[in-house]
């Protein structure tokens, strides 16, 4: 161990209340940054959970076409006939993607994405006796589609089973037709298409719109009655990093050729109100860190004065000002350490402490939705040691600078 | 005189503090120190001792005139090298002991070493124990420096001043703190020191019987060199 390092520890120790006084306060400010952030990380979790975690992030469409010019129509190119078009853009329920199989193999090889479901959209209704409900056809394939919404998670009755004629809706849509599992729904789509399926699982997604309407068949069933044999609507995609969506989603319009909706983009209001919670999170902590560091300057200058004489001496012996520097900077690094150990465990305590008050027992939250990240213990006891270096800096040159004949002329 | 085959030469040297009117401490002082010399400084307060202690310990560089310190002209040196010149060549000992309180009386004495080479070696070791030895503080090596007396503090720091072989000990007021038994012990110690280990000694003083037991007495007033005598 080095001289400066023997001298900051030995220091350390012999300043008692003062090193103290100077730990309490960097570990206050650890636990708070620790706190806050996981309080503020575990509330975004689950706003995003609730929200954006069961939507498609990132969602692939065909592109709208371009005009067809009157050649490509079949129709004559007469002088004076004039040709009007108009650009009808797809909606939704009527884009279309064609030879998708290689699509939906390449998105699976992107290291952004954790899940990719092809899926076909359409509109119709469904009917049990004389009650007949609009819903939105969706064509899945389970295993995939749950990757995205987690559907398996929602079931409340029966299973995801969409192979043959099964079908799988929401519990609003099972209460308004009067059906159960095993019951049997007619639909048809708005291609006019008929089938007929065989409730096998129902659900509740918590979003009564999406529990009215929401119709989940096989891929292929749904290909059929919408008329979209060899074709899908859309590719629904999860990423890795939520808040990546649209510089995914522009990386995935350039290398399919597919237009690409980001939710990052759809939900700019949500996604605003998510920044502004972490910008507000961040102000707490960079204002809670900031008077750490004045109050650990303070204390490391009041030090310096007291250690004035010792290190007039230690300079009268030859100890470099750099040497000099050096010492209270590794004090400032040693309460940085201490501090941030103490405050991770009291902020973690704290945290998990709360995680067990009781909260909303029908959803089973908890009261406060907070998430203890061991990433935000590393983030701040970095950013702890970091302030104290700086808090240190200053009383380190004025300790450097000082003029040992002053120091033992005067003592 | 040649200042290579003198410890310390001081050619005209004065020193002036101060921003816009400066204040004189010390003006045209000319002298030479040998190797393995017991000098005394003495003078009234105020004289200009003490500034000529720190010029010549290197801890400040006169204004005017050369001071060459160990064949090394300090006139012009950088504060950095001052310091490595003090950390080869001159050890110190104050009226007050200075020890560390935080540290033993043996890594007080190890000190100097640690500041010339971050760690001290088995032979610094050594030295320091058999230094603490010579000035009786074997027994009492590991306590701590404030649970020592006034008169072991003193004898701990002319230890410490002495470790790493440096050839030259300055002294400020050494028995000025003591009680006269401590003073003369700490005094009949540095003398046993210059005798067998042949170190340079300086030491102010105003104590006129202790300046007759040096080998030769310098005298300053009003910040010039009043007297330089040598004692038979």
């Amino acid at each position: 161990m080095s001289l400066e390092w023997r001298i900051a520890l030995r220091y350390f120790k012999a300043a008692g209340l003062q090193s103290v006084l100077m730990v309490a306060g960097v570990a206050v400010g650890v636990t708070v940054f620790v706190f806050i952030a996981s309080l503020i990380g575990g509330l975004q979790q689950e706003i995003i959970q609730n929200t954006i975690g069961s939507i498609s992030q990132v969602t692939l469409q065909a592109r709208d076409t371009p005009p067809r010019t009157p050649q490509e129509l079949g129709s004559e190119d007469k002088p004076g006939l004039a040709y009007v078009t108009r650009v009808e853009k797809y909606g939704v329920l009527e884009a279309r993607i064609s030879n998708w199989q290689p699509v939906v193999k390449q998105l699976d090889n992107d290291p952004d994405l954790i899940a990719v479901a092809p899926t076909v959209l359409g509109a119709g209704f469904a009917t049990r006796g004389q009650l007949t409900q609009p819903v939105t056809f969706h064509g899945i394939v389970p295993n995939r589609e749950n990757g995205i919404i987690n559907l398996r998670k929602d079931m409340v009755e029966g299973s995801l089973n969409v192979t043959g004629q099964h079908c799988v809706i929401g519990t609003e849509l099972a209460s308004d037709l009067g059906v159960g599992v095993g019951d049997k729904v007619i639909t048809l789509s708005s291609k006019n298409q008929r089938m007929t399926f065989t409730v096998a699982g129902i659900f509740d997604a918590g979003i009564v719109d999406v529990n009215e309407r929401s119709f989940y068949i096989s891929l292929t069933n749904a290909q059929h009655i919408l008329n979209l044999v060899g074709y899908i609507s859309a590719v629904e995609t999860k990423l890795r990093h939520i808040f990546s969506a649209n510089l995914v989603a522009d990386h995935l319009a350039a290398s399919t050729g597919l237009k690409t909706r980001s939710w990052m983009r759809q939900n700019a209001q949500l996604l605003s109100a998510l920044q502004a919670q972490s910008g507000s999170s961040a102000m707490i902590e960079a204002f809670t860190m900031l008077s750490v560091a004045f109050g650990i300057a303070s204390v490391l200058v009041v030090s310096v004065v007291q250690r004035s004489r010792e290190i007039g001496i230690l300079r009268s012996m030859g100890l470099r000002g750099r040497s000099v520097t050096l010492v209270f900077l590794y004090q400032g690094i040693v309460v940085g350490a201490v501090g941030s150990v103490a405050g991770s465990i009291v902020g973690t305590l704290l945290i998990f402490g709360l995680l067990q008050l009781p909260g909303n027992t029908a959803s089973g939250s908890h009261l406060f939705p907070a998430q203890w990240q061991f990433q935000y213990v590393v983030q701040a006891s970095l950013t702890a040691v970091i302030v104290c270096i700086c808090a240190g800096i200053a009383p380190a040159r004025r300790a450097a600078a000082l003029d040992p004949t002053e120091v033992i002329r005067y003592g | 005189m040649d200042e290579r085959s003198s410890l310390v030469e001081l050619r005209s040297v004065g020193y002036s503090y101060g921003g816009r009117s400066p204040t004189r401490a010390l003006q045209d002082v000319s002298l030479t120190i040998k190797p393995g010399e017991y000098v005394s400084i003495v003078g009234p307060s105020g004289s200009g001792k003490s500034t000529l202690l720190h010029l010549i310990g290197a801890l400040q560089q006169p204004t005017e005139g050369e001071l060459w310190i160990a064949g090394a002209s300090v006139s012009n040196m950088s504060v950095e090298a001052r310091a490595s010149l003090r950390r080869k060549v001159i050890g110190f000992v104050f009226q007050f002991h200075y020890l560390l309180p935080d540290f033993t009386v043996l890594e007080n004495v190890l000190m100097p070493a640690c500041i010339a080479h971050g760690k001290p070696t088995r032979a610094d070791r050594e030295e320091a124990v058999s230094l603490l030895n010579r000035v009786g503080l074997g027994e009492r090596m590991h306590y701590r420096a404030t649970d020592i007396s006034g008169g072991q503090q003193q004898r701990a720091a002319i230890a410490r001043a002495l470790a790493g072989g440096k050839p030259l000990v300055l002294a400020d007021e050494p028995t000025g703190n003591l009680d006269t038994h401590a003073g003369n012990d700490a005094f009949a110690l540095m003398r046993e020191f210059h005798r067998t280990m042949g170190v340079t000694f300086i030491v102010i003083t105003h104590n006129p019987d202790l300046a007759k037991r040096c080998d030769r007495v310098i005298t300053i007033e009003d910040g010039s060199l009043a007297s330089d005598e040598v004692m038979t």
